[in-house]
């Protein structure tokens, strides 16, 4: 029988849990939009190479749910939006890493009795 | 030979992605930033690693997705603030109609005095010829009015207070009622809340329709009370502020349609 792959690339398995990574990058500070995405290219050793103008829909989305709060900062003649984790946020991602570990360690268990 | 300078990409690829974005103007403007300072970064990105301008920007763009993806994503995250936005938009223009509404029954009221003092309360208030009046209302009209030598004269001069002062309070509510749309207006604009020009153009038509219609009706039957020699400048005073009314909405109606 031939294997056949699900078809969804790692940017698009990446959709589901932006909200998880996007959240994740800003414990480690402030940042924004651009410092955002190149932190997310490089902890995924450029595995999670989404189209970049669809991250900051979900960093609206994320502020409007008030999981970040934003400023603007000038920086080189350009003008920035800042991004910070809020205290919900920071709720938010504990809930949100208690999950998943969950359901990781439940898909590994299952392909790994597969492989 | 042509020296027109080539268009900027990353311009032309903003350009686009304004004209499909969705929202309150203060989402759109945050976003269009955002998005440009991000190419430009980018670019700048690329060019230090030794890549040609041209090509830079393009794949920064391509990097950053097509503008209508973009944009949808976008639209999506700023749907409910742009939702509440046409709410609060419609609530305020509701409540603008009814406070001009109010004030229009208080510039009413001042028309109907200046008519009383100018041709006196029969023209302005009188009831139809040969009405009757009841003995207990008879008996009102006289002990709130005991200047009056017949009934008919206390109910005239009962009347004419009563239209006076509900006319004067309702003005009264009017201002009270601008003075705190005003004062919320004022208090919005500090957030990034705009209007729609749709809306306050939408807003004149109503204001137009309404006040129009509400004015000929006051006035035919101002102009029909007249005919049949009962007090009709309480009815043309009102038909009359109405159709100002109107023709200061069909104004405003016509200066938003030009700025659209």
């Amino acid at each position: 029988m031939a294997t056949r792959g699900t078809g969804r690339g790692p940017a698009e398995q990446l959709k589901g849990h932006l909200d998880l990574l996007l959240l994740s990058v800003l414990t480690a500070g402030p940042a924004h939009g651009y410092e955002i995405i190149g932190a997310l290219r490089d902890r995924s050793d450029g595995v999670f190479d989404l189209p970049e103008g669809t991250v900051y829909p979900a960093l609206h989305r994320l502020e409007a749910a008030g999981l970040l709060s934003s400023a603007w900062s000038e920086d080189g003649g350009r003008r920035r939006r800042v991004y910070r984790l809020t205290s919900s946020g920071a709720g938010a991602l504990r809930a949100e890493r208690r999950a998943w570990r969950s359901f990781s360690t439940g898909i590994g268990a299952v392909i790994a009795g597969i492989a | 030979m042509n020296d027109a300078p080539a268009p900027d990409l990353i311009d032309a690829y903003l350009d686009e992605l304004q004209g499909r974005l969705r929202g309150t103007p203060g989402d759109i403007r945050r976003s269009v930033v955002e998005c440009e300072s991000h190419l430009r970064d980018r670019t700048a990105g690329f060019l230090a690693d030794g890549i040609e301008a041209e090509t830079a920007a393009r794949q920064a763009i391509a990097a950053f997705g097509p503008p209508e993806t973009v944009a949808a994503e976008l639209n999506r995250a700023h749907r409910p603030r742009a939702v509440r936005m046409l709410i609060a938009g419609l609530a305020g223009q509701a409540a603008h109609l009814v406070a001009v509404g109010l004030l229009a029954i208080g510039a009413s009221g001042i028309v109907a005095w200046l008519l009383t003092e100018l041709l006196g309360s029969r023209t302005v208030f009188a009831d139809a010829p040969g009405t009757s009046y009841g003995a207990a209302a008879c008996a009102h009209y006289l002990a709130v009015h005991p200047n009056a030598r017949t009934c008919a004269q206390a109910a005239l001069a009962e009347g004419r207070d009563d239209s006076l002062f509900q006319r004067a309070a309702a003005g009264v509510l009017g201002v009270l009622l601008i003075a705190g749309l005003w004062w919320w207006r004022r208090r919005a604009s500090r957030r990034p809340l705009g209007e729609p020009p749709a809306l306050s153009l939408a807003a004149a038509l109503v204001g137009v329709a309404m006040f129009g219609a509400v004015g000929v009706v006051l006035t035919g039957y101002g102009v029909d009370r007249a005919v049949v020699n009962t007090g009709s400048g309480q009815w043309l005073s009102a038909g009359a502020v109405a159709i100002i009314v109107a023709l200061g909405y069909a104004s405003v109606g016509w200066r938003r349609l030009l700025s659209i």
